[in-house]
């Protein structure tokens, strides 16, 4: 059920946070915006999230960072990169370390909405 | 007793000698039997002094001197043998004239031939001399040149006597002069390390004008003439020789003109190559204007790429936000109070997004300027240095002027030097992009009225046309294919942060003339207040 998919957007921009999320909801997701990856972890219920959508660069922890380490607890979230740094070597990085998706901002709309579908439709 | 040493006359010359020899010795013995045996009055001796002077011809001093001798004894012989002791005064007084005739002639004789020997030895001395002046110039390290100048001189006097005083306008204005001086001059000598560098074989023959060797536009020509012009000793600049495959090779010549002028055909030039240094010099100038050009383009590449970065957040932001916003509003029913929330974002957005533009334009402006006194003048001299490949390459020459005593400017040095040096830069490039004939820029500085001083930028390019006149500080506006077109635009905003102003228009003849007007250092005595944005940065 749609409702029940949860889209974590973590990105230290808060219009880009409110952006995102009033998409998503006019497609019938639920989300929740974080503004950066330490108040992502600290958050309650991580579990509760299906899909993250990331920005690289934050303050603290950065995107690729927080990726190694949700892998490395084999977190199983779809993670979605969204970012204006279209460096090939970060990308690289990205896609190798599981990222589903490495998008560069402005963000396609369709495409993200299109991958996000794909993610519930698998469970 | 012979005069002449071995070898020193030929033989028919000495068989004369001979002949000679004999004849004066008959000579004598004939003077000598009529003075004794005949009865003529007259003072026969005398006539020993003609054998004296034919006898000098070939007598030696101390030849001389032993002549002398026996004839005066032969003239007292014979006058004892015909007087006896008892003479009367008539052939006493005549014996003496003939002795003493016989002396001075003797010692005009022999004074005569001290100083002939005199003379060889300072012929001895001055041909040694020379060949040790030969030698010398032959196996000197130093590349030497021996010219022989006179024809110079005479084509130089003419044109005084004509009235010619500015010998440089001359030369500018009749262009093949300097060829024809390379005609005049001739090349007499050249030693074993002049050979040697110009691949020549040690004797081969280089004699002739010196327009073999030196092309016409030979920068050192024109100094060279100039010296000789003007009387002055020395002249020591770089020039262009070609050697013996005709190649041109950079050379350091330097001349000291003879004080005689009866040795101007043996004026001799020192050379020294240098064709490796100017090509080192040549690749660090080329270094040295990639390397400003480099800074200057990375600047304003690094300002792009941080400007595109941070404008891509609210614009990523604005356009999600339409696309929600259609989607509430193409619901069925539409949602209104979402679809307002979505639009108010978006403006919310867009507006950061412009505010995020005129940062960034006044950052141009406003990166910290260190602001001191600075000489204009010093200061476009390093831009010349610092262009001086470029101007160079594209054959076009700086001129700069500064009217009466230019008073120092308020500025930042390195901002400032970045502007005269996108200035002169597109000057050159003008000028090379209108193949214009008449090839210079023109830097002139002048105190100008309001406490501000004037540099302005004059190219003989294309001049601006007047639609471009409007636009060419705006951003992005370029007729160049290369290029962003953000250069006059920065100078722009660079001189107007430090006080000044910068506009363009076309010379009355040909070209453009950008003027940069900048704050003059206050005289002490006059305080007065600055411009505001002149003191943002600040003052050491």
């Amino acid at each position: 059920m749609k409702s029940n998919c949860m889209i974590a957007i973590v990105d230290d921009d808060l219009a880009i946070q409110e952006a995102m999320g009033d998409v998503l909801r006019s497609y019938g997701f639920r989300s929740l915006g974080f503004s950066s990856a330490e108040e992502f972890l600290a958050s309650g219920d991580r579990k509760a999230f299906d899909c993250i959508l990331l920005d690289v660069k934050m303050p603290g922890l950065s995107g690729l960072q927080l990726l190694e380490l949700l892998r490395r607890e084999r977190d199983p979230s779809t993670i979605i990169f969204m970012t204006s740094h279209q460096e090939p070597n970060i990308r690289k990085t990205a896609l190798a370390g599981g990222a589903r998706a490495f998008l560069g901002k402005p963000v396609d709309l369709d495409l993200l909405v299109t991958l996000i579908e794909e993610t519930f439709s698998d469970r | 007793m012979w005069k002449w040493h071995a070898g020193e006359r030929s033989a028919s010359q000495h068989q004369n000698d001979v002949a000679m020899a004999i004849a004066a010795v008959a000579n004598a013995a004939a003077i000598f039997i009529t003075d004794t045996f005949t009865s003529i009055e007259s003072a026969v001796a005398v006539f020993y002094v003609i054998i004296m002077l034919l006898a000098a011809d070939f007598l030696s001093r101390d030849g001389i001197v032993a002549s002398a001798l026996v004839c005066a004894l032969l003239s007292t012989v014979s006058f004892l043998v015909l007087h006896g002791g008892q003479g009367d005064l008539g052939s006493a007084v005549r014996l003496v004239g003939s002795l003493s005739a016989l002396g001075v002639t003797t010692a005009l004789l022999f004074r005569r031939e001290t100083n002939r020997q005199a003379l060889l030895a300072s012929h001895t001395t001055t041909r040694l001399s020379e060949d040790r002046y030969r030698s010398i110039f032959q196996r000197s390290p130093v590349a030497l040149w021996e010219q022989d100048v006179t024809g110079l001189k005479s084509v130089l006097d003419r044109l005084k006597a004509d009235g010619v005083t500015d010998i440089e306008a001359y030369m500018q204005a009749h262009p093949q002069f300097l060829e024809a001086c390379t005609h005049a001059i001739r090349s007499v000598a050249i030693n074993d390390a002049m050979a040697d560098m110009l691949g020549h074989d040690h004797d081969a023959d280089v004699t002739g004008p010196i327009a073999r060797l030196i092309p016409h536009d030979c920068p050192a020509l024109a100094g060279f003439i100039k010296a000789a012009f003007e009387g002055q000793r020395r002249s020591e600049s770089k020039g262009r020789i070609r050697d013996a495959q005709g190649r041109v090779k950079i050379v350091l010549m330097t001349v000291e003109f003879p004080e005689q002028e009866a040795d101007l055909d043996r004026t001799v030039v020192g050379l020294i190559d240098i064709s490796r240094q100017e090509g080192a010099q040549v690749t660090m100038m080329a270094a040295q204007s990639e390397l400003a050009r480099a800074s200057r383009a990375s600047a304003v590449g690094a300002l792009s790429a941080s400007v595109a970065h941070e404008l891509s957040q609210p614009l990523g932001a604005l356009l999600a936000n339409a696309q929600a916003c259609l989607r509430w509003l193409r619901r069925v029913p539409p949602d209104m109070p979402a679809a307002n929330k979505a639009a108010e974002r978006m403006l919310r957005d867009g507006i950061r997004a412009s505010e995020i533009v005129k940062t960034t334009k006044s950052m141009l402006s406003r990166s910290p300027l260190a602001l001191g006194a600075i000489e204009l003048v010093p200061l476009v001299e390093e831009t010349r240095a610092l262009l001086e490949f470029e101007l160079i390459r594209h054959r076009v020459t700086l001129y700069v002027f500064a009217e009466g005593d230019v008073s120092d400017v308020v500025a930042a040095r390195s901002e400032l030097q970045q502007v005269l040096i996108n200035l002169v830069t597109n000057a050159i490039q003008a000028i090379e992009e209108a193949a214009s004939l008449e090839r210079h820029v023109v830097i002139r500085v002048a105190n100008h009225e309001k406490g501000l001083v004037s540099l302005t930028v004059r190219d003989t390019g294309p001049g601006i046309s007047v639609d471009c006149i409007e636009k060419i500080f705006t951003p992005y506006y370029t007729t160049k294919a290369v290029g962003m077109g953000m250069g006059l635009a920065i100078c722009k905003s660079t001189v107007e942060a430090q006080g000044g102003q910068l506009t363009a228009r076309n010379h009355e003849v040909s070209g453009a003339v950008f003027e940069l007007l900048l704050p003059a250092v206050p005289s002490p005595d006059l305080r007065r207040s600055y411009d505001v944005r002149a003191t943002r940065g600040e003052l050491q």
